[in-house]
């Protein structure tokens, strides 16, 4: 782990530093870090060494144990799941690259048309909760009734069930892979939109053709965030729960997902946090080797700055006839991830229940249950709480994450390493075990501080994930030259004068999509607000919840299509305001 | 150009933290209040000069002072000192049911009560409650669940017992509690299969269990991860462990049983034609919503008592005992069948839609007694272990 960080600041002058508000506000800043990732993470690594199983792992009587190593690792099983995981997760991740990237590079440096619209088409499959997109897509390619297989039957008059069957390995990463392809877009996208376009036509007036300049000097260029998004994305598909509980255990394939399940739900007992968390040490130690060889790869951080002092406009690339296909691309895409399955929550959330759409059902639409959910006293206390949630959460990742991150990236301070290796930890913390973790902790501390059954609660867990917000900016940072700071420092600015100055604007598009994404994570969470939230902190995602597990599907539904309306407006107005922004710098 | 960028995005951060900082003033406080009217009449029912119970202790027989004045009813007292307590019912279940039910009649009946729920999915409901009592910061009055989900926070004595409550004072006769006194059963969760209505003819429907073999449901059933293998344990305790095990593992490979959280959807939706192992109160409900399906029975159906704990040092001791009193009268019973089609199923003077279904269709229930629940865990995960390999 000698070289986790690319070390971009070895050949820089430093960046003057002022004691008093500079220093405090760095200090402060990898203080909230090391509590926000400190706390899940090692109650994460201690869990994994406690037991019995039948104690919770800080009860008094629980006590040091390596039993949950063979417990998860020891069985036949095991070698199978890893198998199957690695499997499942390379796939969704292949196909979430290439859609995602592909989608990202139209939109951000071609002349495609209606690139506005096509950035939020890409974007709204992740408002939607995962088990909505899952049983979507189960009314797809399901093969009984699944409405492609029907055509397919229909047209070719073939018998049976099939030919597509949604229950299998490919079932499951199309479905995973195609909900990734969102947050890779997210990510590639602001990495392209920050790209000088001039070493490119540089290659291109050299008479390098266009897929020479892309595999020359685009994808290079681009390197450290397509590593550190395949990274995070694959993390992502090893820890999703959603689609494989849904589909995976039908497909009848070992993954962790599947694993983890059956240990939080025993045939008797607690659940067997110990055996998760010792799954996750796994979860940790690929993340860490993952990304010591990102760190390895992008040492040299200078040669990935297509950001410096020179100024630059990025060029869109004429498609000519080629935006043709490529809308007829997106189009499908925006068939299957937003047309098919929104139609089905509108429909599930308009009849009640959970049915194909016909035609004999149209007599039985209402909207009893959005009547319902809006007659319930506690749906504009969550509305609130969850927007506060999502809000602060996202705000406070957003800005402590920066300046993590250009510390790391920036600073030649001691044990650098070791807080990059600590931020970068919370991806591979699942989130039953951090829940678990926060529930201990801020019960324990409500002796002395009252902050248990609040909002707050839930700001401070949900900024945990704030890893992957690291990640994004470390990789945006390593993009940017160190020129414009620099000549910030030598003016005699101060480091917050800079941060405010060159750092923020020059980072406006990473931040926007670290605060969508932690902004949407926390709308759809239901792992942490299940275990934390309260009678006062009640969320939305706990009332869907609710509303499921109580088989009320149209309230679940209707719950789902408020949540991805409050999204979409977020969504839209956090990305005029960006390109409001950019259009004037 | 700086500058301006500086500053507007400067602006943005704060705007969005002080609309943080609103959003949450404006919040945290009680989300529910109760009806302005209802609680001075709940109040005025309790005059200030009539000493009240102490709020964490109700007599368990209030003796009579007077021969010729009568005993004040239970839920009377109950009431007054739920009110002198806060007038509030915090509980830990998995879902919002019991407000819900407790809006079809109870907080009519006893204004002034008000109810929340702290929710936890069934497994960590014990965990959240464990790790409460470990920070002695108990918050939550009523625990909900079987008493497999219950054993772990009875065990470490989380959950008030005999000479703590009292559940005959409720209501509830002996065979209506279990786990030693500790849980006073509410509802049974009759294990059930499903079907879909158009897609199998009733006359079709397997009547036993070696009849799921029949190659025509090859591709067609779908289960719960976790109640398939539960269902089967019932079976097991009747039928024996191996032979049982050999069942279950015979049926789910030979058709190909898709398991799936998402399995009582499935089914709705003509995408599976059978979901084993469901229970008789989701398909009511799926009926009431008017989805096309159906239940039926093979041998050896299982049913989990489900049942109500008071926490020890709950905060509302008294709250809760007033909602579990209410919830055995024939007004909570009946609420609970109307709300969520969850009904006792047996029991001596029981009489509703789910007993009488029981009754004509002549089903032998295997019951979830305090004899038999550990053996029933255990089968479930040898059942488990011998289908899933988890």
């Amino acid at each position: 782990m000698a070289d986790l960080v690319a070390d971009a600041s070895s050949r820089r002058p430093a960046l003057r530093l002022r004691f008093s508000l500079d220093t405090a506000v760095m200090v402060a800043a990898v203080l909230i870090l090391l509590y926000l990732i400190g706390v899940p993470l090692i109650m994460n690594v201690l869990t994994a060494f406690r037991g019995p199983i039948d104690f919770l792992p800080f009860e008094n009587n629980a006590k040091f144990t390596f039993d949950n190593i063979p417990a998860a690792y020891g069985t036949s099983r095991t070698w199978t799941t890893f198998w199957d995981t690695g499997l499942f997760a390379i796939g969704a991740v292949s196909l979430g690259f290439a859609v995602g990237g592909a989608l990202a590079w139209l939109v951000e440096r071609t002349d495609i048309p209606f690139r506005n619209v096509i950035f939020v088409m890409a974007i709204i499959p992740i408002m939607m909760p995962p088990i909505n997109s899952a049983l979507a897509w189960i009314f797809m390619l399901g093969k009984t009734n699944g409405f492609i297989n029907v055509v397919i039957r229909g047209v070719f008059r073939m018998e049976g069930s099939g030919p597509f069957d949604i229950f299998t390995l490919y079932g499951m990463i199309i479905v995973q892979g195609l909900g990734v392809s969102t947050l890779i877009f997210l990510l590639v996208g602001a990495a392209l939109r920050n790209m000088d376009s001039s070493l490119e036509e540089a290659s291109a007036a050299s008479g390098a053709s266009q897929l020479t300049t892309f595999r020359r000097v685009t994808l290079p260029l681009l390197l450290p965030i397509i590593l550190s998004v395949l990274i995070l994305a694959f993390i992502f598909a090893i820890e999703s729960f959603e689609v494989p509980l849904v589909i995976g255990l039908g497909a009848r394939r070992q993954v962790f997902a599947g694993t983890v399940y059956f240990a939080l739900n025993p045939a008797a007992g607690l659940p067997r946090y110990g055996e998760v968390a010792a799954f996750s040490l796994s979860f940790l130690t690929i993340t860490y080797i993952l990304f010591y060889y990102y760190s390895r790869l992008t040492k040299r951080a200078s040669r990935f700055a297509t950001v410096t002092g020179k100024g630059f406009r990025p060029r869109r690339q004429q498609l000519g006839r080629w935006k043709y296909p490529a809308l007829a691309g997106i189009t499908v895409f925006g068939l299957f991830q937003i047309v098919f399955p929104l139609s089905i929550l509108l429909w599930t959330s308009l009849l009640g229940r959970f049915a194909a759409p016909s035609i004999s059902a149209l007599g039985d639409l209402s909207l009893d249950s959005y009547r319902s959910i809006f007659a319930d006293d506690r749906f504009g206390l969550a509305l609130r709480n969850t927007f506060v949630v999502a809000f602060g959460s996202a705000l406070l990742v957003s800005f402590v994450s920066i300046i993590v991150a250009w510390i790391v990236v920036r600073r030649n301070v001691r044990g650098k390493r070791l807080l990059d290796l600590i931020a970068s930890s919370s991806v591979a913390i699942p989130g039953v075990v951090a829940g678990l973790s926060f529930v201990i902790f801020y019960l324990t501390i409500s002796r002395w501080i009252p902050i248990w059954g609040t909002v707050w609660v839930l700001v401070l867990a949900y900024s945990y994930r704030l890893s992957l917000a690291y990640r994004v900016h470390v990789a945006g940072l390593t993009q940017i030259g160190g020129e414009l700071e620099e000549a910030s420092a030598a003016s005699g600015a101060s480091f917050l004068s800079t941060f405010k100055r060159i750092i923020v604007p020059l980072m406006a598009p990473n931040l926007m999509v670290v605060f969508l994404l932690i902004f949407f994570l926390a709308f759809r969470d239901f792992t942490l607000a299940l275990l934390l939230s309260g009678r006062d902190s009640m969320v939305l995602s706990v009332l869907m919840w609710n509303r499921l597990s109580e088989s009320e599907f149209g309230e679940a539904a209707a719950i789902s299509v408020v949540i991805m309306v409050a999204l979409f407006t977020m969504a839209a107005v956090m990305r005029g305001l960006v390109l409001k922004r950019f259009r004037n710098f | 150009m700086f500058n301006r960028m500086q500053y507007r995005v400067g602006t943005l951060a704060v705007v969005a933290l002080m609309l943080t900082l609103v959003l949450a003033a404006c919040g945290g406080d009680d989300p529910a209040p109760a009806s302005p009217a209802a609680a001075p009449a709940a109040a005025a029912a309790v005059p200030r000069s009539t000493p009240l119970p102490t709020p964490t202790t109700v007599p368990a027989a209030a003796p009579a002072k007077k021969a010729a004045a009568p005993a004040p009813a239970i839920e009377d007292v109950l009431y007054a000192a739920a009110l002198a307590e806060g007038g509030e019912i915090i509980i830990l279940d998995g879902d919002d049911v019991y407000e819900r039910i407790a809006a079809r009649g109870f907080t009519d009946r006893f204004p002034g009560i008000k109810f929340s729920t702290e929710g936890a999915r069934p497994t960590e409901r014990s965990a959240k409650l464990i790790a409460q009592s470990q920070a002695g910061r108990i918050d939550v009055d009523m625990f909900s669940g079987s008493a497999r989900d219950a054993e772990p926070v009875i065990s470490r004595g989380l959950i008030a017992g005999a000479g703590e409550i009292d559940w005959e004072e409720l209501g509830y006769p002996a065979d209506l509690v279990q786990a030693d006194g500790h849980l006073g059963i509410v509802w049974d969760f009759v294990y059930a299969h499903e079907y879909n209505t158009d897609l199998v003819d009733p006359a079709d429907l397997p009547k036993k269990l070696t009849d799921f073999l029949d190659p025509r449901w090859k591709g067609k059933i779908t289960a719960s991860p976790f109640l398939y293998p539960a269902g089967f344990a019932f079976v097991a305790l009747e039928q024996g462990e191996e032979a049982t095990v050999a069942l279950a593992k015979n049926v789910f490979d030979t058709q190909g049983i898709t398991l799936t959280n998402s399995y009582l959807q499935l089914v709705e939706s003509g995408e599976f034609a059978i979901a084993m192992y469901s229970s008789v109160n989701n398909t009511l409900n799926a009926q009431a919503a008017g989805a096309p399906v159906g239940f039926f029975f093979t041998e050896d159906m299982g049913t989990a008592r489900l049942s109500v704990g008071l926490v020890k040092d709950a905060p509302h001791p008294n709250s809760a005992k007033l909602f579990f009193w209410w919830l055995n009268t024939e007004e909570g019973q009946q609420a609970n069948l109307d709300e969520v089609s969850r009904a006792r199923a047996t029991g001596p003077g029981v009489d509703n839609q789910v007993s009488n279904i029981i009754a004509d269709q002549n089903v032998a229930l295997v019951l979830e007694n305090d004899d038999n629940w550990q053996e029933r865990a255990r089968l479930t995960g040898a059942v488990r272990l011998g289908v899933i390999g988890q």
